[in-house]
């Protein structure tokens, strides 16, 4: 299971939900210039671009993954794409890559190679724009990740099992998601069941926790909940993140809390490296 | 898996003399040292031909091979692996090198050589192209590749010492020669030498637990960490034969060692490229091999013409 290798006839699937709820406008990881909305797609653009690139090969994007991206909160649950894409649930990864909705120029620091750090003009495709609204409907917005699912493993049911990355700052007001999450998790390729990942981000300067393998170290009932909800990783992640320097062990989850925008953008790299693309 | 030790420059046993047909007192080399070359290849399942990504080459005035294998995750890798081949098999200072017994820059810093010029050459290629940002990104990150370098040199051990090592008289039908082979390599593309029924060297990877999904490449852009570059050496037998695999392949083949069989008698048994892409195709469907690019050059030696 979880070893199926991705191919333009039977690619991959990683459906980000985003928690667009109001409080999404407070700052992110204590670092009050920055709102948690403006970190959570700065990180979703920046992740897209990724799997863009992973896609890239001498003659272009190869159609490897379909992604889509779910926000919730916004006043409701919908597609999170906008302009030619709005409305639509899954997008394959060439069409994402050759548009979006502007190319930004943004200044990077890196190392030169020789110890000293230099600054860097880097582009910056943008997708998606921050959006603070309404309520957290956590539940509804799971529900409408397993409908989309449901009808996705039927058309590809030798794929690599999706991947579903939850990105939220707290509580659901639409109910207890657990039983949802089980119902997501129930939808399968012959490869496996989707997995199901969830990562809190906070307001707080506090340390991430990321990739545990219990719940004993969460004081609040929302990182218990997340916690529960989510998959335990599979063989070929527990590996990539146990190259990324994580401790981690078979129970280990694909569950992420406290996250400042680093550990974010971490955790999803992690959590999208399916192995062989053919 | 034990290995027995082929003789290498430190071995102070004498290294296998052959004797080889001369021809006015010279030896003109591939016609007499190589009894078979062989090249073959195939593609990954599921890909086209044209994606094809490993590169093999040869030279067999300087007796010169190689192969790499172009990463599949970076971009014109496959253009990178194919310049680089190229660049080694036909390195002029080598060729120059190997005129003079004794005075051959050292096959790690040709290959160092041949790197830096690929580069420039890489870099070239890819300025001249209109990209857009996700290719102008890929192209920031470079090209990679896997490399195995190998070269046979003949040491003449007969005939008249002081006026060329590489003269025995005109009129000798016969000439006595050591066969050194050196090697260089970054990454998992892998040297096996078999004398008769023995593997006698497993280069640079000794067993199939060795392979990881993260090996040393061979970048096009950056600066080269040399302390990836890995070299060997030793002494050839009349008869010996020397396969290069890319990785897919030569997992397979220490895999078959060490449940006790010869792999290299069915890849010695191949005649064409379409029976090694039936072979191919037949082990992927065993599963036991990756379904990956999978490249062999073999290289027989001529057997003693004499005792």
């Amino acid at each position: 299971m979880y070893d199926a290798e991705i191919s333009r006839n039977n690619p991959g699937c990683f459906l980000f939900l985003i928690d667009q709820s109001g409080s999404m406008g407070d700052p992110f990881g204590g670092n009050q210039a920055v709102s948690k909305s403006r970190g959570v797609v700065d990180a979703i653009n920046k992740l897209i671009a990724n799997l863009v690139l992973k896609c890239t090969r001498d003659d272009g994007i190869r159609n490897y993954f379909e992604v889509g991206v779910i926000g919730y909160g916004n006043p409701d649950v919908a597609p999170a794409f906008t302009g030619n894409f709005s409305g639509q649930e899954l997008l394959q990864i060439e069409a994402i890559g050759n548009n979006p909705l502007r190319i930004e120029e943004r200044t990077q620091h890196v190392s030169d190679g020789d110890g000293r750090t230099i600054e860097k003009t880097i582009k910056f495709p943008i997708w998606f724009e921050p959006v603070a609204n309404d309520g957290t409907p956590m539940c509804k917005a799971i529900d409408y990740a397993r409908s989309i699912l449901a009808r996705w493993v039927k058309e590809h049911p030798n794929s690599y099992p999706p991947i579903v990355i939850n990105i939220t700052d707290g509580d659901s007001t639409d109910g207890n998601p657990v039983p949802h999450s089980i119902d997501l998790s129930r939808v399968s390729t012959n490869n496996g069941n989707v997995l199901f990942f969830n990562v809190h981000i906070s307001s707080q300067s506090a340390v991430p926790l990321l990739y545990p393998d219990s719940d004993v170290s969460l004081s609040e009932q929302h990182g218990k909940t997340l916690f529960e909800m989510s998959s335990l990783l599979p063989e070929s992640l527990t590996e990539a993140a146990r190259k990324e320097g994580y401790d981690v062990k078979p129970q280990t989850r694909g569950f992420g809390f406290n996250a400042d925008l680093v550990s974010l953008i971490k955790f999803v790299d992690i959590g999208t490296r399916v192995g062989t693309l053919r | 898996m034990a290995l027995y030790d082929s003789f290498s420059d430190g071995d102070v046993s004498a290294p296998p003399v052959i004797t080889l047909k001369s021809r006015d007192g010279k030896i003109v080399t591939a016609v007499q040292i190589i009894e078979k070359l062989s090249v073959f290849y195939t593609h990954k399942d599921g890909n086209d031909e044209k994606d094809y990504e490993d590169a093999s080459g040869f030279n067999l005035d300087t007796l010169l091979f190689s192969i790499a294998d172009g990463a599949t995750e970076s971009i014109f890798s496959r253009e990178f692996a194919n310049m680089l081949v190229e660049s080694f098999v036909s390195t002029k200072e080598l060729t120059e090198a190997l005129t003079e017994y004794g005075s051959a820059k050292s096959l790690k810093n040709m290959l160092e050589s041949a790197i830096e010029r690929v580069k420039a050459r890489w870099g070239l290629m890819v300025a001249g192209k209109s990209l857009p940002w996700y290719a102008q990104e890929k192209v920031e990150q470079g090209a990679h590749t896997a490399f195995l370098g190998l070269r046979i040199v003949p040491i003449v051990v007969s005939g008249k010492k002081g006026i060329s090592r590489y003269l025995t008289p005109w009129h000798s039908r016969y000439i006595d020669c050591t066969l050194k082979w050196e090697a260089s390599c970054v990454g998992d593309s892998c040297l096996f030498i078999v004398r008769g029924d023995i593997l006698i060297k497993s280069f640079p990877i000794e067993t199939a637990a060795g392979f990881d999904n993260t090996p040393y490449l061979i970048g096009s852009v950056g600066a080269m960490d040399n302390r990836t570059i890995f070299v060997d050496s030793g002494y050839l037998a009349g008869g010996d034969c020397i396969y290069m695999l890319s990785d897919a392949l030569a997992a397979w083949f220490l895999k078959s060692c060490e449940a006790g069989q010869m792999p290299w008698k069915v890849l010695a048994s191949i005649g064409s490229n379409d029976e090694f892409q039936a072979f191919v195709v037949a082990l992927r469907e065993s599963k036991e091999l990756r379904n990956d690019d999978s490249t062999l050059v073999s290289i027989s030696i001529v057997k003693q013409v004499k005792s």
